[in-house]
């Protein structure tokens, strides 16, 4: 227990991090964050000290919305969970400090997240094309890539 | 057989047979060699994706395609003679099959096992990105199976059929 | 002796760079490894992976919930019961759908059978990378007996569509039961006799005992999860941890090892599948009569707007789904954590230093499924 109560007042010590409102069961979190990009690499670090993971990053497609990426890091702990997501928001087209230097498996994870989306990390040692075919110029998984989704129901039978 | 002018005195072996071409053409060799070439089809242990479990299912003990001649699989694509396409080929692996093919020796067969081979499969939509819809778009195909997976029943009758057409040989008819 | 040395270390003339894969018997599919050697050394190593991307999370946004529904079995082949039943079970708890019980004690029975079908494979693979063929024969004759099994209830033998939201499409057979229990008194003595084909072989020991070893600190450097996690000390999973379905009901032991080499993955996961038996038994004795569909299934599924989050435990650790919804029938992002992306991604770590022989066993060891790498 206080460990958790380490964690969250080394979190609170963060200015720019905003914790939401607990959230409920459904999201699968039991914490969830909002936090500025230049303090992203500080916020890596509390959760490792504090003996976390870093499970899961991925980024989302915000441009129609808010002209943004939003950025998704899931640290967890081994054990019983204690999820915590937390979002980096960055303008389109910028980019994100890397944690590659504190967790080894952000490595490739960010890698993943600029091939499919295209959001580039700031010192990252090699941050190249992960997963789509070599001298690919297109980020797969940007909204107005491929289909309209109407389009693609009609022909999967929808 | 035709005759032909004597080559000239210092041509190579090389020279030499592409000048006279095959020594002999006898139909009769043929056949005796396509009957021989249909029941021991050398495999390359080739797997892609899902479609591939099945391939190694029917190459194990309960359904053992050893029973027709087919079940020694080659790791090296030089010293294997049909090519089983099991799975979906990405974009990124096309360039790689198609050397793979290249690298076989002729006279060599391909088959296209599951949907993903065939057309693109289960991930044929419009904008897909990351997929070569079919495997007839790199390398000429000769026997298809649908299915996903195709069970390894389906893959033996594939097989059996490729026998067929390398037995009928120049006789054979779609 | 000294001078070998010296004109060995001499870098430039005595490494090289060797590739292996994409098409490598032993990379288990289409991974490519870059290896820089030194003489059988590996001084680096660089996983090369997307030679199987099929772009299942852009799928996923071009179609709605149930569209979906084939995918995730075809995203990890070998678990693909696991994986489809899971999303089920993430999209039913994102718009809060209850299964009837019957649906929820054939799912973990379905689930587990498929869970020692992946382990069976496995174990018949990677002693193949180590030169023994006859495991391969003796496995697939006991796996293939469970695939009759699933086959019988879901009508395929790989890529199951089996759940669907809010309970499962077919009710199990008497048959069925009757198998699996008939497949479950078998399976015990065959365990054993694999156990003494396999574990006490010289051979096979001296090419996985010590080999391999992953560092502790590399489970929260990398995020590792499942038997590999579980054989360096760490009673970690899923199940237990945030019991997802019903599986809070059941004993069963995590086996554990601590040497975390070849060996001790090798003797987690043939201890897994004994505990999965475990697990089908007691569900067998325990199920109940009733509906296998919720009574009320909305037409629309559209879980409200919001991000969900959702795991389970699969054959090779760790799977999560990261659900985003805008509120409409298509998913705005279907996020797929899989396990052996990370898994794999210590391979930098790990294999430097090692041999390249040992490479095979190493990489059969972690038990990687490709298409669930690159998805
Ligand atoms: S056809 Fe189906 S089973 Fe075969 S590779 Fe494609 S998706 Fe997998």
């Amino acid at each position: 227990m206080s460990e958790a109560s380490g964690l969250a007042a080394a979190l609170a010590g963060i200015a720019s991090l905003k914790t939401a409102e607990a959230p409920d069961a459904k999201s699968g979190c039991q914490g969830l964050h909002t936090v500025g990009r230049e303090a992203i690499v500080e916020v890596g670090r509390v959760f490792r000290e504090a003996g976390y993971m870093l499970e899961m990053l991925t980024a989302l497609d915000m441009r129609a919305a808010e002209q943004a990426m939003h950025v998704v890091y899931q640290f967890n702990r081994f054990g019983a969970p204690d999820r915590h997501r937390v979002r980096v928001v960055v303008p389109a087209g910028e980019a994100v400090p890397s944690l590659a230097d504190l967790f080894g498996s952000a490595n490739w994870y960010e890698r993943e997240a600029f091939d499919m989306l295209g959001v580039r990390f700031d010192g990252h040692p090699y941050l190249v094309r992960i997963l789509t075919e070599e001298g690919a110029d297109y980020h797969p998984l940007l909204k107005d890539f491929g289909v309209a989704p109407a389009a693609a129901e009609e022909a999967a039978g929808g | 057989m035709k005759e032909t002018p004597p080559p000239p005195a210092n041509a190579t072996t090389e020279e030499l047979l592409t000048q006279l071409g095959p020594l002999v053409h006898l139909d009769v060799l043929e056949n005796l060699l396509n009957q021989a070439r249909a029941r021991s089809l050398w495999p390359l242990t080739f797997g892609l994706a899902c479609c591939a479990i099945e391939m190694m299912a029917a190459g194990a003990s309960r359904f053992d395609m050893d029973r027709f001649g087919s079940g020694v699989f080659r790791p090296s694509a030089r010293q294997a003679d049909v090519m089983i396409l099991a799975g979906t080929i990405s974009r990124k692996m096309g360039p790689v099959v198609k050397a793979l093919w290249d690298q076989m020796p002729s006279p060599k067969w391909a088959i296209a096992m599951g949907g993903c081979t065939i057309d693109g499969g289960p991930f044929k939509y419009p904008g897909q990105y990351a997929i070569v819809e079919g495997a007839d778009k790199i390398i000429p195909v000769d026997v298809y199976i649908p299915g996903c997976p195709p069970r390894p029943e389906a893959l033996i009758n594939g097989l059996l059929m490729l026998e067929q057409k390398i037995k009928a040989g120049k006789k054979f008819h779609v | 002796m000294a001078e070998l040395i010296q004109i060995a270390s001499d870098e430039d003339r005595d490494t090289f760079y060797l590739n292996m894969g994409p098409q490598h018997p032993s990379t288990h599919g289409v991974l490519r490894l870059r290896l820089h050697l030194k003489g059988e050394r590996i001084l680096s190593a660089e996983p090369i992976i997307g030679y199987s991307h099929r772009a299942h999370e852009k799928m996923a946004e071009n179609r709605n919930y149930i569209q979906f529904l084939p995918n995730p079995s075809r995203v990890d082949y070998l678990s693909g019961m696991i994986y489809s039943i899971g999303y089920c079970q993430a999209i039913e708890k994102a718009i809060g759908l209850e299964v009837p019980e019957r649906a929820e004690y054939i799912r973990v029975i379905c689930n587990e059978l498929n869970r020692i079908s992946s382990h069976l494979l496995w174990f018949g693979t990677f002693l193949l990378d180590l030169g023994g063929v006859t495991p391969f024969l003796y496995c697939f004759d006991d796996r293939e007996k469970i695939l009759d099994l699933l086959d019988l209830v879901s009508g395929s033998r790989l890529t199951y569509c089996y759940g669907r939201f809010g309970g499962l499409v077919n009710d199990v057979t008497d048959d069925f039961l009757e198998g699996t229990a008939r497949f479950c008194t078998a399976f015990r003595e065959r365990l054993r006799e694999y156990d003494r084909l396999v574990t006490q072989n010289v051979i096979f020991r001296n090419r996985t005992i010590g080999v391999g070893v992953m560092r502790p600190e590399l489970a929260q450097q990398f995020g590792i999860t499942g038997p590999c996690l579980r054989a360096m000390g760490m009673a970690r999973d899923v199940r237990r941890d945030e019991p997802y379905g019903i599986y809070d009901r059941f004993e069963f032991d995590i086996p554990t090892r601590t040497a975390s080499d070849c060996f001790d993955r090798y003797l987690v996961r043939i201890a897994e599948m004994e505990q999965s038996m475990r697990i089908v038994e007691q569900a067998l004795a325990k199920l109940p009569d009733g509906p296998i569909m919720a009574k009320k299934i909305p037409r629309k599924i559209a879980p409200a707007k919001g991000e969900y989050y959702f795991a389970v435990e699969s054959a090779r650790g760790h799977f999560g789904m990261f659900i985003v919804s805008d509120g409409s029938e298509i998913p705005y992002r279907i996020h797929l954590r899989t396990p052996s992306f990370a898994n794999l991604s210590t391979m930098r770590t790990v294999l430097p230093g090692t041999l390249l022989a040992d490479t095979v066993s190493i990489l059969g060891s972690i038990d990687i499924v490709l298409p669930e790498i690159d998805r």
